[in-house]
C-alpha cells in the first residue's frame, strides 16, 4: 500500500488513488451526493455494525480533506501510476496488420470429447507461430 | 502480450472476419464517433439455414478507463471461432466446454460481439497522459456541452440509455443516478441516445430482434447485475414500473414505498441466467462473483442493461430480452497488469460461454419454431396476400356478400 506520508518518486500532485473510506450508510449516501468519483457504481462492502467500506477515486487532497472531517481512509493503489506503467503494456502497433493477421486465442483447445489438458494436433504447432494474443 | 489498443480491436474484428468468411460477419456501426472514428462489431453464426436461433449480444469498452473489456471480447470470438472450425472443446482453467456445445452454440446461436463502444475514450486513456483527468477518463469525448472547457467534455455512455434518462424528474429529490453537471464523470447528456456510441448499441441490439440475451462489460468489483437498476425489484404489481408517470418523483430510495415490477418468472430468468455466468466464473480458478439486482445501495438511470430489459415491456411483439453487466475483477482497480488480464480474460470468457450454451434453443422450442415457420408458409401459399389483401380478390368477394343486403333492400324499396 503506497500510503506513507513521504510520496513516492513517481506520484505527482494531481495523482489519482484508489481508496476505501469507512463510512456508515448515511455516509456513504452523503459521500456519493457530493460527486466524487465512486467508479463504475457505488460499491459498498465489508459492513459491520453498520459501517462498511465505500471505494472512491481521490487526489491526495481529497483524501486529506475526508480525513479532517474524520473519515478513515485506507489509500489501496495510485491508479495515476498504475495507468501510467501500464502505457508499457499497451501494444504501439498493429499487430493483425489492418487484418491481415487473425488473433490466437488464449482459451486452451482441447479433443472433441471435451478433455481437459489434450490439445488437437492440429493446433499444437501452433504454440511456435507469432506472439500469441487475445 | 499487451493490451489491445484501439486501431487493434477493429483490425482484430476484420482479421477473424478474414480468417473466418463462412462463420463470420463484420457489422460496421453506422454512427460515427466525435473524433470520427467507426467501430465495427462481428456476428459469428454456423449453419445460416437454422433460422430459430437466438442472439447473444456482447457489449464492452463503453468506459474508456476499464482496460480489458475488449480483449475479453476479442478473445471470446477467436476462442470460439478457433474451436469451432477445429471441432475442439475449450478450457479455462477448471471450466471445459466440449466441442460439441462450441459447435452447437455456433450453429444455433448468433454470437455478436461489439468490443469497443467507447474507442474516443478509450485512446484518450491509452495516451501519455497530460494529467489524472486524462488516466482515469471514463466518459467520451464529445465536447457539445462543454462550452469549451477540457474539464466538461464529455458524456457518459453509460447513463445515456433511454431508461428513466431525464432523472431529476423520474427519480426522488436528492437522489443522484446520474448528473446533468458536464463536468461530471456521470454526465447524462442532452437527450436519452444523444451519443452516437449508445445509439451504436441500439441499432446493434434492434438488428436482432431475436436477441435474447444483452451483457455489458464493466469493470471492476466482481459482480454479475441484471435489472433492475433505479429501484428495489418487486413482483406483484404491474402498475408500479417504470413506465408509470405516477410514481416520477419517488424512484431510487431503498424499504420505501416504491419498488420496479419484474414478473416473477422473468425475474427467476434473469437471476438463473446471472448465475450461470457467475458459476462459469467460479470453475476457472475459484473467483467467487456475487449475482444480485444492479440497485444495491444506490440507483442509476439510463444504463445499458435496464434498457435493454426494457424492450420486453415496450415491445412485447419483440420477444424477452435480458440484460446484464459483468463488473470484471475483485480488485479495487482499472489497470490490472497484463498477467492479470489473462487470468481476467480466461475468467470472464468462460462466464459468458457458459451462458451462449445456456441460450441455446432446446429441442421442444427448436420444433415449436419450425412448426410456426412451416404453418405460416402453408397459409401464405394458400391464401396469399395478393388474394386476401386490401386490394385482392378476397377482399372484393367480403365487399360483394357485405353489399348483398343492401342490394337487396334497393330492390324491395323499387318495388
Amino acid at each position: 500500500m503506497p500510503d506513507s506520508a513521504d510520496p513516492p518518486d513517481n506520484e505527482r500532485d494531481d495523482d489519482i488513488f484508489a481508496v476505501r473510506v469507512t463510512a456508515t450508510e448515511a455516509q456513504v449516501h452523503e459521500l456519493v451526493g457530493r460527486g466524487v468519483d465512486y467508479g463504475d457504481r457505488p460499491h459498498f462492502g465489508d459492513v459491520h455494525e453498520g459501517k462498511g467500506q465505500l471505494d472512491l477515486f481521490l487526489t491526495r487532497d481529497q483524501i486529506e480533506g475526508l480525513r479532517g472531517e474524520g473519515y478513515e481512509v485506507e489509500i489501496a493503489s495510485n491508479q495515476s501510476a498504475r495507468q501510467r506503467e501500464r502505457l508499457g503494456e499497451v501494444e504501439q502497433g498493429d499487430r493483425y496488420e489492418a487484418g491481415r493477421i487473425p488473433p490466437k486465442g488464449l482459451g486452451r483447445k482441447i479433443d472433441g470429447r471435451g478433455q481437459a489438458g489434450q490439445t488437437p494436433p492440429h493446433l499444437q504447432d501452433r504454440d511456435d507461430g507469432p506472439e500469441p494474443r487475445p | 502480450m499487451t493490451f489491445l489498443n484501439v486501431v487493434e480491436i477493429e483490425s482484430a474484428l476484420v482479421a477473424l472476419r478474414n480468417a473466418y468468411p463462412s462463420l463470420t460477419q463484420l457489422i460496421p456501426l453506422p454512427n460515427e464517433t466525435y473524433e470520427h472514428r467507426q467501430s465495427n462489431a462481428l456476428l459469428i453464426r454456423g449453419s445460416p439455414w437454422f433460422e430459430c436461433r437466438p442472439a447473444v449480444v456482447f457489449v464492452s469498452g463503453v468506459h474508456a478507463r476499464e482496460w480489458g473489456g475488449p480483449d475479453i471480447l476479442v478473445n471470446l470470438a477467436t476462442d470460439l471461432l478457433e474451436a469451432y472450425s477445429t471441432n475442439a472443446g475449450l478450457a479455462y482453467g477448471g471450466k471445459v466446454f466440449a466441442a460439441d456445445v462450441i459447435r452447437s452454440i455456433v450453429d444455433q446461436t448468433d454470437v455478436v460481439v461489439f468490443p469497443d463502444v467507447n474507442p474516443d475514450g478509450r485512446a484518450y486513456s491509452m495516451a501519455a497522459p497530460a494529467d489524472s483527468a486524462q488516466a482515469l477518463w471514463r466518459k467520451n469525448r464529445n465536447p457539445a456541452s462543454s462550452g469549451g472547457v477540457a474539464t466538461r467534455i464529455g458524456v457518459d455512455v453509460n447513463r445515456n440509455y433511454d431508461f428513466l434518462w431525464n432523472f431529476p424528474v423520474t427519480f426522488a429529490p436528492n437522489v443522484g443516478p446520474a448528473s446533468t453537471d458536464p463536468s461530471s464523470y456521470t454526465f447524462s447528456g442532452t437527450g436519452p441516445f444523444s451519443e452516437p456510441e449508445s445509439r451504436n448499441v441500439q441499432w446493434l441490439v434492434d438488428r436482432f430482434p431475436r436477441a435474447r440475451y444483452f451483457v455489458d462489460v464493466h469493470s471492476y468489483t466482481g459482480l454479475v447485475l441484471y435489472p433492475w437498476g433505479d429501484d428495489q425489484n418487486q413482483t406483484t404489481d404491474p402498475s408500479m414500473s417504470f413506465r408509470n408517470s405516477a410514481w416520477d418523483g419517488k424512484r431510487g430510495i431503498a424499504n420505501d414505498a416504491y419498488r420496479d415490477y419484474v414478473p416473477a418468472w422473468r425475474l427467476a430468468e434473469l437471476q438463473t441466467a446471472a448465475a450461470i455466468m457467475r458459476d462459469g466464473i467460479l470453475a476457472v480458478r475459484g473467483q467467487s462473483y456475487v449475482s444480485q439486482q444492479g440497485f444495491a445501495l444506490y440507483p442509476t438511470s439510463g444504463t445499458s442493461e435496464d434498457w435493454a430489459f426494457t424492450r420486453e415491456f415496450l415491445s412485447p411483439s419483440r420477444g424477452k430480452l435480458s440484460g446484464f453487466v459483468i463488473e470484471f475483477n475483485k480488485n479495487i482497480d482499472f489497470f490490472p497488469t497484463w498477467a492479470e488480464m489473462v487470468d481476467l480474460i480466461a475468467d470472464i470468457d468462460a462466464g459468458l460461454i457458459a451462458l451462449c450454451a445456456y441460450a441455446r434453443p432446446g429441442r421442444f422450442a427448436v420444433i415449436l419454431c419450425w412448426i410456426r415457420k412451416w404453418f405460416w408458409a402453408i397459409l401464405h401459399r394458400v391464401f396469399p396476400p395478393e388474394l386476401w389483401g386490401p386490394y385482392g380478390p378476397w377482399d372484393r368477394m367480403v365487399q360483394v356478400i357485405r353489399g348483398i343486403p343492401k342490394f337487396i333492400g334497393r330492390v324491395i324499396g323499387r318495388e
